[in-house]
């Protein structure tokens, strides 16, 4: 079972990749699940990914970085388990440390992970702002990503997007760092980049 | 870590429409726009993620999102043709500002709207 853990921001753009990516892995005739984290006592997200028809599974009313880091690894013991998924995402709140929600994972006692991908997502329209006054929960969420994925580049500007690489640079020097469009398709060397096992 | 205390205030409606006022997308975006305007002026709280998810009787969805009160509101889905009535649940996560006022500013805003459109209601569900 692979793992692919989506943090970043509250609105930085993490559904509107969980979504298409999970799609492509079901095409491609994986058994994909998505655990959703969200704040707030009913989830949105969880009921468009159903409309969806995609398998989810939702953790609400906290956070998988704390209060419902139990609940996290109960539902990945399930999923190996009961389902026998091929990948999981999880995406996280977005006000999850994933440092934390990382540390949580020794505690699952399923089939080992066969991988376990940390992506976090930064929104290059709002991270001047938020770097400012977010700082030890953005700087987090990038540095212990090995992936950053800069989204919303269909609506940012060439500044915008300039200033976010740098940052994520100066953050997180090893990380690779791709970007992403807000709407549409994700594109093929993205899908193979997080889905790298599914050839 | 510090730790980020955020105090979303979640609800559901029921929008109906009696005219032609407008394109659902347009309404749902207008209402989402002008909450995080309202929110940002209100104790210069940071909007966090208002988003929402409109659902339809005769199928279709919308999912409008909106971060800031200066970008557009994001929108996603589709509404069946010739549709009067939906169901909107929607969360606003804003940092600094309490449940409490969030309600208040929610309850405001679709007091506001409806009067503006006038042939739009908004029942609390």
């Amino acid at each position: 079972m692979h793992l692919l853990l989506f943090s970043g921001f509250l609105g930085s753009g993490k559904t509107s990749l969980v979504i298409p990516l999970s799609k492509a892995a079901v095409e491609s005739g994986h058994r994909a699940a998505i655990i959703v984290n969200e704040i707030g006592e009913i989830g949105i997200d969880n009921q468009l990914m159903r409309q969806l028809d995609l398998n989810v599974w939702e953790l609400v009313a906290g956070c998988i970085c704390c209060t419902l880091s139990g609940d996290l690894v109960a539902t990945l013991q399930k999923l190996d388990s009961d389902y026998a998924v091929d990948l999981v995402i999880v995406e996280a709140s977005g006000a999850a440390d994933p440092r934390n929600v990382l540390s949580a994972l020794p505690y699952y006692r399923g089939r080992p992970l066969s991988s376990v991908r940390n992506v976090a997502v930064v929104d290059p329209l709002r991270l001047p702002m938020l770097i400012e006054v977010m700082t030890p929960l953005i700087t987090s969420q990038i540095q212990h990503a090995d992936l950053i994925i800069v989204s919303k580049t269909d609506l940012a500007t060439s500044d915008q997007i300039d200033f976010a690489h740098r940052t994520a640079r100066e953050i997180n020097p090893t990380a690779r760092i791709v970007n992403a469009a807000a709407r549409g398709h994700l594109d093929a060397e993205l899908i193979s980049e997080l889905l790298p096992w599914q050839n | 870590m510090a730790e980020l205390i955020l105090e979303p205030y979640t609800v559901k409606q029921r929008w109906r429409l009696f005219g032609d006022v407008g394109e659902w997308e347009n309404l749902v975006s207008e209402f989402m726009q002008t909450l995080a305007r309202r929110c940002h002026e209100t104790g210069k709280g940071i909007i966090g993620h208002i988003k929402a998810l409109a659902l339809f009787p005769d199928g279709g969805y919308l999912r409008v999102s909106v971060v800031s009160p200066t970008l557009p509101a994001g929108v996603e889905g589709s509404v069946p043709v010739g549709c009067t009535e939906l169901l909107l649940t929607f969360n606003v996560i804003v940092y600094g500002l309490g449940r409490d006022t969030l309600e208040q500013l929610t309850y405001e805003t679709a007091d506001h709207l409806t009067k503006k459109w006038k042939e739009v209601t908004i029942e609390v569900l």
